[in-house]
């Protein structure tokens, strides 16, 4: 039973990751934080439902549906409503932001439910055999979300780590001043990565769409264990992040069950406010 | 004070008491709604705009002072108007109790924290059934009993906030909201001015959070019955957009925003119901990209227009 348990915490815990990284992401680049990133999260689970209902589409077709769908709306969000936070000279950009993204929470949760309806919708399984892991049987769902969303952390890490554009993205997190004397255009980057992050976040919704069912409002979960995500790991580290989901999965999946599972969100809570408090830098970010 | 704010005030009375007799019935309900939320986002207000403090939690605080008075009602039967006070002194502790907590974290940190806070009442007053009634709400004596007991909650809902709204105009002009504007504008500058910054962050949002709580237990006595909604990111949202659209760390922008939000959302609910919080929230992203100042930053456009035409009319 513990065992399982602890392979369902990381499997969980890995899609959490995925979300961390895009926020984490957009955190480095742009200096402000998503309010809106659960509701990429919910567009993707429906672009994935629509994809494979109304089209037709296996998995591998549509899970990039809908992180190019959600591409194209992160970038459109960022050019139309968040740019004026490079573009002008603005006091205090990150309220700018939080209010800004507030907005686009409510409006795009409001959206979903006069257009896909408050109604729960449940895409057909991914893969419908099950996984035998240590003796453990594991639906192939959550085996293809864990692996999936390991696969995309790992990959945005390499194309931070090695690519031109990655290395401008480094530069802007450090110092956009720098950045910009050096030749990166910062708008152009912006929009780019606050795409890749939504896109990110779609990729998330789409895996886990057939494991939780699908609602207008079920972006306010991953919102929240994003931010916990984020703040145990550490701002922009992609490491942080990845260590910090696997470990909110598992030791939400173990309080879940040993303790309560009417208290299994405020466990990562109590975690975060633990973290931010005694140790605001996070796991793995520098003071 | 000025001679605008106690204007405006006294406008406000006249017309809050004549609305009774010249409108349906009806609106006596949504006319105290809109009592509640002025008075919480008047607590929002000075948390946000006057302070600099951008909490997330807001709507936990009308959850505690609420639960509180009802609860205190249930069990030793404390009269509902203590009980207003009851419910604004234990949100204003809890808000001394996380403003002492979040003077180690800023800007986003802060959102989070009071987030986390506000998820964490919501999760306890939901799981805590046998105290709190869980989902299904928990019953609050209402403020007064007979037939005209709705029309006289009324009065009270326009009684406390008229206090509020005068509270927050004394704030705006005393030395007090000046320490609080200068933690809001420049914190190191005002440490360096000798404000002990670490105190008025206190003191602002648990300020903010005391209105909070009598706004929550106005709300609990006036309708008889308290829920977990009244804490929930919907409300958050209201409380956010009826500052932002009114006019953000001004005095009369919560007043205004939460009546032209509680009354459009009434007159639309006959066509487009369930459209309201799309269309709020359209109007929200609008300002703030467009329109940063909202309803009180076209006011403070036209009006020495209008006063200059004024002058003009009345010397020819």
């Amino acid at each position: 039973m513990l065992l399982e348990l602890i392979i369902r915490g990381i499997t969980i815990g890995l899609v959490y990751a995925l979300m961390g990284v895009g926020l984490a992401l957009l955190n480095g680049v742009m200096r402000i934080i998503n309010f809106a990133h659960g509701e990429f999260y919910m567009i993707g689970g429906y672009m994935a439902y629509y994809a494979s209902t109304m089209l037709g589409f296996q998995f591998y077709f549509s899970v990039p549906t809908a992180m190019i769908v959600t591409f194209i709306l992160g970038a459109v969000v960022e050019k139309l409503l968040l740019s004026p936070i490079h573009t002008q000279e603005m006091e205090k950009p990150m309220d700018y932001a939080l209010i800004m993204t507030f907005g686009l929470l409510l409006f795009f949760r409001q959206l979903a439910i006069k257009v896909f309806g408050p109604y729960r919708h449940k895409p057909a399984d991914y893969i419908t055999s099950d996984v035998y892991i240590l003796g453990v049987k594991i639906s192939g769902n959550e085996v293809l979300a864990g692996v999936v969303s390991a696969i995309l952390v790992i990959g945005l890490a390499i194309f931070i780590k090695k690519t031109w554009r990655g290395r401008g993205w480094r530069a802007t997190t450090q110092s956009r001043q720098g950045a910009k004397i050096n030749g990166v255009d910062i708008g152009k980057e912006s929009w780019i990565a606050c795409g890749v992050a939504c896109a990110l976040a779609g990729a998330a919704g789409a895996l886990v769409a057939p494991i939780f069912t699908l609602s207008p409002t079920i972006g306010g979960s991953p919102l929240v264990k994003s931010y916990e995500v984020m703040a145990i790991g550490g701002l922009g580290s992609i490491a942080g992040s990845l260590v910090a989901g696997l470990m909110l999965g598992v030791t939400e999946t173990l309080g879940a069950f040993y303790i309560s599972s009417a208290y299994k969100d405020a466990i990562g809570f109590l975690m975060m406010g633990f973290f931010l408090l005694f140790r605001p830098q996070g796991l793995f970010g520098q003071k | 004070m000025k001679k605008n704010e106690i204007i405006v005030a006294v406008t406000i009375i006249v017309l809050g008491l004549i609305a009774p007799k010249a409108l349906p019935s009806v609106w006596i309900t949504v006319l105290s709604m809109a009592f509640y939320y002025a008075i919480l986002t008047i607590g929002w207000n000075i948390i946000f705009g006057y302070t600099g403090l951008f909490s997330y939690g807001h709507a936990a605080f009308p959850a505690i002072g609420g639960y509180t008075s009802a609860l205190l009602a249930q069990h030793i039967g404390l009269s509902p108007f203590l009980g207003l006070v009851a419910g604004a002194f234990i949100a204003g502790l809890l808000g001394i109790v996380i403003g002492l907590l979040i003077l180690r974290v800023h800007g986003f940190y802060l959102c989070l924290v009071t987030w986390a806070f506000a998820e964490v009442v919501n999760v306890i007053i939901t799981a805590e059934h046998q105290i709190t009634g869980g989902t299904g709400g928990l019953l609050a004596p209402t403020f007064f009993s007979g037939p005209n007991a709705e029309l006289f909650g009324y009065f009270m809902g326009l009684g406390l906030m008229i206090f509020a709204f005068l509270i927050s105009i004394l704030l705006y002009h005393s030395r007090w909201g000046l320490n609080l504007f200068a933690v809001r504008d420049d914190i190191d500058a005002a440490e360096s001015m000798g404000i002990k910054t670490r105190f008025w962050k206190v003191f602002g949002f648990a300020f903010g959070c005391s209105l909070a709580g009598l706004a929550g237990a106005y709300f609990a006595h006036f309708l008889g019955l308290i829920d977990p909604g009244i804490g929930g990111l919907d409300q958050m949202g209201y409380v956010c957009l009826i500052v932002i659209i009114g006019g953000l760390g001004t005095v009369y922008g919560p007043i205004l925003g939460s009546f032209f939000v509680v009354i459009t959302k009434e007159l639309i609910s006959g066509y487009a119901s369930g459209y309201s919080l799309l269309i709020f929230s359209v109007i929200m992203i609008l300002a703030v990209r467009f329109l940063s100042g909202g309803f009180m930053e076209i006011i403070q456009v036209i009006s020495p227009r209008l006063n200059n035409r004024y002058l003009k009319f009345v010397n020819k």
